[in-house]
């Protein structure tokens, strides 16, 4: 293996900002950004830097492509400016410390130069040598100017070997952590329920400090294999903010102050370094410190008001495509995405689908027991996601939502977590319980058959531990319309299929179980009879 | 931190011994301490870095010392670095002693280093505001500072008011920067090379790569990164770096793990004395990666050094689903996509690929790149069959069914199972459905496509599927409890 770096000290090519941006969403809680960006390269050895990349990038996951020269190295450099930062650049500079006497007003300003900065800060005053905020006067350090380090923009940095020399239209593109998106669905059924009006959206949230102008957004639906920062991956850290876009909904204020402690934490930790001192008594430790005595950290706070994170819901509608195996929905023109901007776009627009509204109940068990009264059959709405019901469009992961007419207006009924759905799919989404469908449930152990006892008695053959059930549901329709149910039942682990013995309804099957269906009139009541038999598979 | 960027050179610096006169003779009675020399620029400069928050540091400085007893202070050393682990050697020079007393300079430290020591309290009276100063000897710094004020013994600042302490000057050993001190004995005056070396922690590597995969085309391009991390609180400039994979976890201490690292280079260099190997097998288990060139780290700096790049390697995408056990679900589960291609030399590649992450990009329809997902590597040599993981297929879903359970006889149940593969892709594709959990005593007894056993606990069969269809597998398992 050949790893080849060049040596230092050659030309420098800087790359302001970008042509134009793409932006690919992911949702797992990053982006995929690439940058066009136009370079001048000259025929030596050269560094190009491109300045202005978004601070949160993922400095493994940068690509560099057009470049038409051999890359020998790449570097990310960002220095955010916090008050740590501040200080630890300062080293060897000279500041000025500000005391003021407490009791006369007196504002004493000398000259300092800051000799350390580790746990705690040492100066050298005109005095001699002084440990920094370890007196119990209010004192503070004021600085020329921010040291230029940390006043650059966040860069990303090239090494290319020589080569032929001329303009270059290169595309740099990186991770970055700090975007999410999600799909939302609304389908009104409609009053004869067997159609529903599906409408999709995708809810797209920069959470970064960088804001896009006129950016190319698509976002991947997809399951993607990612692999935690520990195993050198780009998974984000999980961030319940960023995966619950729900709380869009919420007062702002919310989000702001959660973003507000991701950020104060590791300064406030710094901070406190720099506050160590000599050792006191105990008792001397909590010393009061007026707090105009800190180094102020207001500055390096995004105190974003919350009129700022609105969410913009744009008309635009979103085009499809595939990505390998994903689906890619792209915003067809170039876009704004601020930061901390929440943004909706349509995606989806079929009405009429066809739908099936049924009430479902599973049981799963042999044994002669009521399932418990709170076992409300489950309402669902069932289709195929194909042409012929009126759909046959991918559909990407995300909350359901359920509205339904109820006398001259229109009510939530409820909402289910709908996977992703590819073309050609049977769904089923239970979005409520039942409300006004009574069930009551019977079931009784039958005493084995006695002609089969004696059959078994004859023969050498092992009797298997075999258990016949009678079952008899009572469905009671309170509602203003007939109801369609469907009742499954299986064996449970370790028995066989249960054979149906005998049905008032026909036995049909479903997931390998026994399903019986059956139409109970508007303000009636049915009951579904049938017997099941089973044996033990191993005793 | 960038100062020393592309100087090469450069000695000891040498700093005039402060009191004495007497700077080079034969070695000093104990009571005059010995002229110091401080040197700060490497000559040559050799990291070799190990996977994880480790390295080994050797710094090579020009020595020009006269005859007689020196305190060399090394500046610029790795500020992570683990004293104990300190070899020096230099022709001519005899240690006598070897410090590495770096401590770092902290208000708490300062006031350690002054018990003894006059300092000044300034005090402020809380009244008035008046200033008034007072010279006073620390007598101790252990859970508070306790002082000696003329004839009087108190506890700084025990009566919580502002009391500020000033330090005539900065103790020798208390630095703003990284300096390893040795005591040595110059025989004569010496004039070569004084090499030093160390363990350090704060430093790691990891390996990365880019595959923008083509599926139509059938390949895959694969470039591939070193990440050099350097949080050692030191930058090293002009360095020239070996990069070692293996796993050194098992220790439990960097100490016995260098105890383990000699003895293992003793064996070594045994062994090579009688069998010709090559340089990358010295360290037996390990595997040693040199950077033709050398480079600049500096501290706190992720850098990124390419090390491959290779074009239309040969490659592939599967379909996979494992399911455990024989279960119904209502829910389609989304079948796995890898991307398959061999490390050899046939295939386009052939070279060894040190562990790391591989991040798979596909090109959209507008021919962009874009990411589609990643894994992990081994490492591998060259010659190995790779497959990686890179996430669910959005369009291929599988849909298992326990269509009949019976029972057989005494302890032998028969699982009829189905599973419906639906394609929603304009092309067809093959699925492999693997069946685990399918021990010795498991026995396919009727399969609507023929499968084969992959290992002693699975079993696998390749269903192929038209584009925008389904295919269904259906196989009959008789399992027995003995």
């Amino acid at each position: 293996m050949g790893i080849c770096s060049v040596a230092t000290g050659q030309t420098t090519v800087y790359s302001p900002r970008a042509d134009d941006i793409s932006l690919t969403i992911y949702r797992d809680g990053f982006a995929l950004i690439t940058e066009t960006r136009t370079v001048d390269l000259p025929a030596e050895p050269v560094t190009v830097v491109f300045q202005g990349v978004v601070d949160a990038l993922l400095s493994q996951s940068a690509v560099m492509l057009g470049m038409e020269r051999p890359l020998a190295e790449t570097n990310f450099a960002y220095d955010r400016l916090t008050p740590l930062s501040l200080l630890e650049r300062s080293v060897g500079k000279t500041v000025t410390l500000v005391r003021t006497n407490r009791q006369t007003g007196v504002v004493t300003r000398t000259e300092v130069t800051i000799i350390s900065v580790e746990d705690g800060v040492v100066l050298e005053t005109p005095d001699g040598s002084e440990a920094f905020k370890c007196s119990g006067l209010p004192e503070r350090l004021e600085f020329n100017e921010v040291p230029p380090e940390l006043d650059a923009d966040p860069t990303l940095s090239a090494r290319l070997a020589a080569g032929a020399a001329g303009k270059r239209t290169v595309k740099v593109s990186y991770l970055a952590h700090g975007f999410t998106w999600s799909s939302d669905y609304v389908a009104r059924v409609d009053p004869s329920k067997s159609r529903m009006d599906l409408t999709g959206w995708v809810t797209l949230r920069n959470d970064t400090n960088t804001s896009f102008r006129q950016a190319h957004v698509q976002v991947v639906a997809g399951k993607l294999h990612l692999l935690s920062q520990d195993e050198g991956g780009s998974e984000p850290p999980f961030d319940s903010s960023l995966h619950d876009l729900d709380e869009t909904t919420d007062p702002a204020v919310n989000r702001h102050d959660r973003l507000r402690a991701r950020e104060e934490e590791p300064v406030l930790d710094g901070l406190a370094r720099l506050e160590k001192c000599f050792p006191l008594d105990d008792a001397k430790k909590v010393q009061p410190v007026a707090p105009t005595m800190r180094l102020s950290p207001s500055p390096v706070f995004h105190d974003i008001p919350a009129s700022l994170s609105e969410v913009m819901v744009t008309g635009a509608r979103v085009i499809r495509e595939e990505l390998g195996d994903y689906q890619l929905y792209r915003v067809p023109w170039p876009t704004d995405l601020n930061a901390r901007q929440t943004k909706q776009a349509v995606f989806l627009s079929k009405p009429r689908v066809k739908v099936e509204r049924i009430y479902s109940v599973r049981l799963d068990s042999l044994e002669a027991e009521e399932p418990e009264p709170a076992d409300a059959p489950n309402v669902m709405l069932r289709w195929v996601n194909n042409k012929s019901s009126g759909l046959g469009e991918p559909l990407p992961a995300g909350e359901f939502r359920v509205f339904e007419p109820a006398g001259e207006g229109v009510v939530f009924a409820g909402e289910a977590h709908m996977t992703d759905k590819p073309v050609g799919l049977p769904v089923e989404l239970v979005f409520a319980r039942a409300m006004d469908l009574d069930v009551e449930y019977t079931m009784e152990e039958l005493e084995p058959d006695e002609a089969e006892e004696e059959a078994s008695r004859d023969s050498d053959a092992y009797d298997p531990d075999r258990i016949r059930l009678r079952a008899v549901h009572r469905f009671i329709n309170n509602k203003s319309m007939p109801v369609t149910i469907e009742v499954r039942h299986a064996g449970g682990y370790g028995w066989t299929t249960p054979e149906v013995i005998r049905s008032n309804v026909r036995a049909g099957r479903r997931s390998g179980e026994a399903m019986f269906r059956l139409r109970v009139p508007a303000r009636e009541e049915r009951s579904l009879r049938y017997e099941l038999q089973a044996e033990s598979v191993y005793d | 931190m960038g100062g020393r960027r592309g100087i090469y050179l450069i000695a000891l610096a040498l700093v005039a011994p402060v009191a004495s006169g007497q700077t080079a003779s034969s070695p000093q009675p104990t009571s005059t301490p010995p002229p110091v020399q401080v040197t700060t620029e490497d000559k040559d400069l050799y990291l070799t870095v190990y996977n994880r928050d480790l390295a080994l540091i050797e710094h090579v400085r020009a020595g020009n010392l006269p005859a007689g007893r020196h305190r060399i202070e090394f500046k610029g050393v790795s500020a992570r670095i683990v004293p104990q682990t300190v070899s020096f050697g230099a022709s001519g020079l005899t240690l006598i002693e070897q410090n590495f007393d770096y401590d770092l300079l902290t208000p708490a430290k300062l006031m350690e280093k002054a018990v003894g020591q006059k300092v000044r309290i300034v005090r402020t009276n809380p009244g008035t505001g008046a200033e008034t100063s007072e010279s006073a000897e620390v007598l101790s710094t252990v859970g508070g500072v306790v002082l000696r004020i003329g004839d009087r013994i108190e506890v700084l600042r025990d009566d919580g008011n502002p009391a500020r302490v000033i330090f005539d000057k900065v103790p020798e050993n208390l630095r703003a920067s990284p300096t390893l001190s040795v005591l040595a004995d110059a025989a004569r005056p010496v004039n070569s090379d004084i090499r030093l070396s160390y363990l350090s922690r704060g430093l790691s590597w990891t390996a990365d790569y880019v595959a923008v995969f083509n599926e139509a085309a059938g390949d895959t391009s694969l470039q591939g990164w070193i990440t050099l991390d350097n949080q050692s609180g030191t930058s090293f400039a002009n360095a020239r770096v070996q990069l070692v994979a293996g796993d050194i976890n098992m220790v439990d201490s960097v100490e016995q793990w260098w105890l383990r690292f000699n003895s293992r280079r003793q064996t070594n260099a045994r062994r090579t004395a009688g069998v010709e190997r090559s340089a990358r097998e010295q360290l037996g288990d390990y595997y040693v990666y040199p950077i033709d060139q050398r480079t600049t780290l500096a501290n706190n700096q992720k850098k990124q050094i390419s090390f491959l790049s290779a074009d239309r390697v040969k490659a592939s995408k599967a379909y996979e689903q494992s399911f455990y056990g024989f279960a119904s679900s209502d829910e389609p589960v989304a079948a796995e996509v890898r991307v398959r291609f061999a490390n050899s030399s046939a295939a386009g590649l052939g070279s060894e690929l040190p562990s790391g992450v591989v991040r798979v990009y596909a090109r959209d329809a507008r021919d962009q790149p874009q990411f589609v997902g990643e894994d992990r590597i081994d490492h591998t040599s060259a010659g190995s069959e790779l497959a990686l993981k890179i996430g669910d297929a959005f369009d291929v879903t599988v849909q298992p069914t326990v269509v009949r359970t019976s029972r057989v006889d005494w302890g032998q149940g028969e699982y009829e199972m189905q599973y419906v593969v639906r394609n929603a892709r304009s092309s067809p594709v093959t699925v492999t459905i693997r069946q685990l959990g399918m021990l010795r005593f498991n026995e396919v007894t009727a399969e609507s496509i023929k499968g084969r056993r992959t290992d002693a606990r699975s079993y696998a069969w390749d269903v192929p599927v038209p584009a925008n269809g389904e295919a269904t597998l259906s196989f009959t398992v008789v399992q027995r409890w003995w």
